[in-house]
């Protein structure tokens, strides 16, 4: 079950790696805990506890990366209600920034002042040939959108332009500067930016939008990561089709994929040759068809993919806590028998 | 005398203050309120529903659009009373239990308003229950749920059962969508209507009324 990180780098180089290649945003705790004694993990740091116990998942299961959080400290504190016990929220809760003095007052984070050190501290717990790709503490326009709430951030694109190029800059510049930092570390293999753009018929926001508040420092955010000469990778929601031009120009791997938009199949043909197709197998259908059905699918995109590559395997989002683990691991099984590490990776998990 | 066409000219272009202005000085003159509402407000959000369906303009410029709806639709309220224009139909919505997400569900909402239907937002996570209740007492034709996740999508297969429970089925049309939610999901759950975008959803609200009276 030998990680090899140069794998997932010949698929960003939209080449076809010598086996299949997995890639996933994150899973959930039933996958970690499947996968991982909290008795193999450092008890002095939880911190570190908890990332070292993502970079095992990972490891356990085929991965030759695994994703890392951003340090607490680089989130932008939400002061709506809290409801933890609830399943989902809604886009406008954010609402808190519609006026020059609340966004003065927003206890904006210190970006100055960030503790990476974890970065180093995890590597002694990476198997060799694996590194590390951190994610970031939600996207440009996802940040602007919490802040404001969608609709309010609708109404004050019209209503008050330079309180949005300000909330832009103020998000922007923060986590351009954070991939900028955390790119630099050796044990970083590529970095992922997070951004949700669209949804099921178009972008949240109009491509005129897009183009002015939120290309820009996309093209900053890549940048940032391709001064450390790694990969900067996108994950992204939505049809953002129409748009894609703006992906490839500065990503090397676009993540997220819906059958209802556009299936994985369909968005490979059309894009592999521009940019390395990550992930993929919808989650809807993981969760309403048999795992014999996902097996098949998986593995069928597998064999298509192999000869031109530039295509890794994964859901079309992240495991979420509602997709059973059996679902997940027929897609899996898929690449492992195509590895041959089928009884390995069962080994662990028991 | 004001131009019904210049008032739903400004009303796609979201200026709710004109559009507000403009709507005021069509009453002061005397031009029907039927008029203003079918000419002027409802016939600009009718284009922005077809640009919308067709991708020409984005959420952001509905929402601004609506918006310019709701300033004029407030001068005319009560003389829709007054005079007795009855709403096209009875919409209850609601996303359904579990879930939170409420753009889809409002923009939904927004659209079949400006087809000019009445619309009773039940807000977020509503059970199956509280949809029979408000539809009943509102004499609703439609229930209209919205969810973003398949484990709250299930929900939706919940309320069509409290209709047939409920025998409410002759006179209430279920109609479902968001994110996961496909026609094939709508005909395996016994749903009556599905589509992928609010403007579309707003047309079949009309003729679903339609049929449903
Ligand atoms: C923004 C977003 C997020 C944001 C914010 C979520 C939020 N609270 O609003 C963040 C980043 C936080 C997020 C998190 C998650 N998300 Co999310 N998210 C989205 C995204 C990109 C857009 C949703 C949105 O705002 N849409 C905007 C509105 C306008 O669109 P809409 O609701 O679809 O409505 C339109 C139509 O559907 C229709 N419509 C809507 N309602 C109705 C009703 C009727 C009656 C009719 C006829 C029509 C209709 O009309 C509307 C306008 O035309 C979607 C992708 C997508 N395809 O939508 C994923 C998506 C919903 N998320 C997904 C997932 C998995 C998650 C997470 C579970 C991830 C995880 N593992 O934790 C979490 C769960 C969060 C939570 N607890 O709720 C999946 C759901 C998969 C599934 N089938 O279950 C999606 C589909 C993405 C994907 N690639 O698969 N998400």
């Amino acid at each position: 079950m030998q990680p090899d990180f140069n794998e997932l780098l010949t698929v960003l180089e939209r080449k076809s790696p010598s086996r299949p290649v997995l890639f996933e945003f994150y899973m959930n705790d039933n996958v970690y805990d499947t996968l991982v004694d909290p008795k193999e993990l450092p008890s002095e740091d939880e911190d570190i506890a908890e990332r070292v116990k993502l970079l095992l998942s990972f490891y356990r299961l085929g991965y030759d990366y695994a994703t890392l959080l951003p340090p607490k400290e680089s989130f932008f504190p939400e002061l709506r209600e809290h409801h933890d016990d609830r399943r989902t929220y809604s886009l406008n809760e954010g609402s808190h920034i519609d006026s020059w003095k609340a966004f003065e007052e927003y206890p904006w984070p210190d970006y100055s002042d960030i503790d990476y050190s974890y970065l180093e501290k995890v590597t002694s717990y990476l198997p060799e040939g694996m590194k590390l790709i951190p994610s970031g503490p939600g996207g440009v326009e996802e940040v602007v959108i919490s802040l404001t709430g969608y609709e309010n951030l609708c109404y004050m694109m019209v209503d008050d332009e330079d309180l949005v190029d300000a909330l832009f800059e103020a998000v922007g510049s923060r986590l351009v500067k954070y991939y900028k930092e955390v790119a630099a570390f050796d044990s970083v293999g590529a970095c992922l930016s997070n951004d949700d753009w669209g949804f099921k018929t178009q972008t949240l926001l109009s491509p005129s939008q897009m183009e002015r508040w939120l290309i820009p420092w996309h093209r900053k955010i890549s940048q940032a990561i391709h001064d450390s000469h790694k990969p900067a990778l996108l994950h992204t929601c939505g049809n953002v089709y129409p748009v894609f031009n703006w992906i490839s120009e500065s990503y090397e791997g676009k993540h997220s994929y819906e059958d209802s938009i556009l299936p994985v199949e369909d968005a490979w043909e059309t894009y592999h040759d521009q940019i390395a197709i990550l992930g993929g197998i919808d989650v809807n259908y993981m969760i309403m068809e048999s795992q014999q059905n996902v097996y098949e699918r998986s593995r069928a995109l597998l064999e298509r993919t192999a000869q031109e590559g530039s295509f890794a395997l994964g859901t079309g989002n992240s495991v979420p806590d509602y997709l059973p683990n059996d679902k997940y691991f027929a897609m899996l099984k898929a690449a492992w028998d195509l590895r041959g590490i089928t009884a390995e990776v069962s080994h662990a998990l028991g | 005398m004001v131009d019904m066409n210049a008032l739903s000219e400004l009303l796609q272009r979201g200026k709710a203050k004109d559009v507000k202005e403009m709507t005021q000085q069509a009453v002061d003159e005397g031009i029907s309120v039927q008029t203003i509402l079918d000419d002027g407000l409802l016939s600009g959000m009718n284009v922005i529903g077809v640009k919308f369906k067709n991708n020409e303009i984005f959420v952001p410029e509905v929402l601004i659009a609506a918006r310019a709806m709701n300033a004029g639709m407030e001068v005319i309220k009560p003389l829709l009373i007054d005079n007795n224009i009855e709403s096209r139909g009875v919409v209850v919505i609601g996303t359904v239990k579990g879930d939170l997400h409420d753009i889809g569900k409002n923009l939904v909402g927004m659209m079949m308003r400006g087809k000019g239907l009445t619309v009773i937002d039940l807000g977020t996570d509503v059970a199956p229950q509280t949809f029979i209740e408000s539809a009943i007492s509102n004499k609703a034709d439609i229930i209209a749920c919205s969810a973003l996740l398949t484990t709250t999508m299930k929900e939706m297969g919940n309320v069509v059962k409290a209709v047939k429970d409920a025998r409410l089925d002759e006179s209430v049309k279920v109609m479902i969508g968001g994110a996961p939610v496909t026609e094939s999901f709508k005909d395996m759950i016994q749903a009556d209507a599905y589509s992928s975008d609010a403007a579309s959803a707003a047309e079949i609200a009309l003729q679903l009324c339609r049929k449903v009276s």
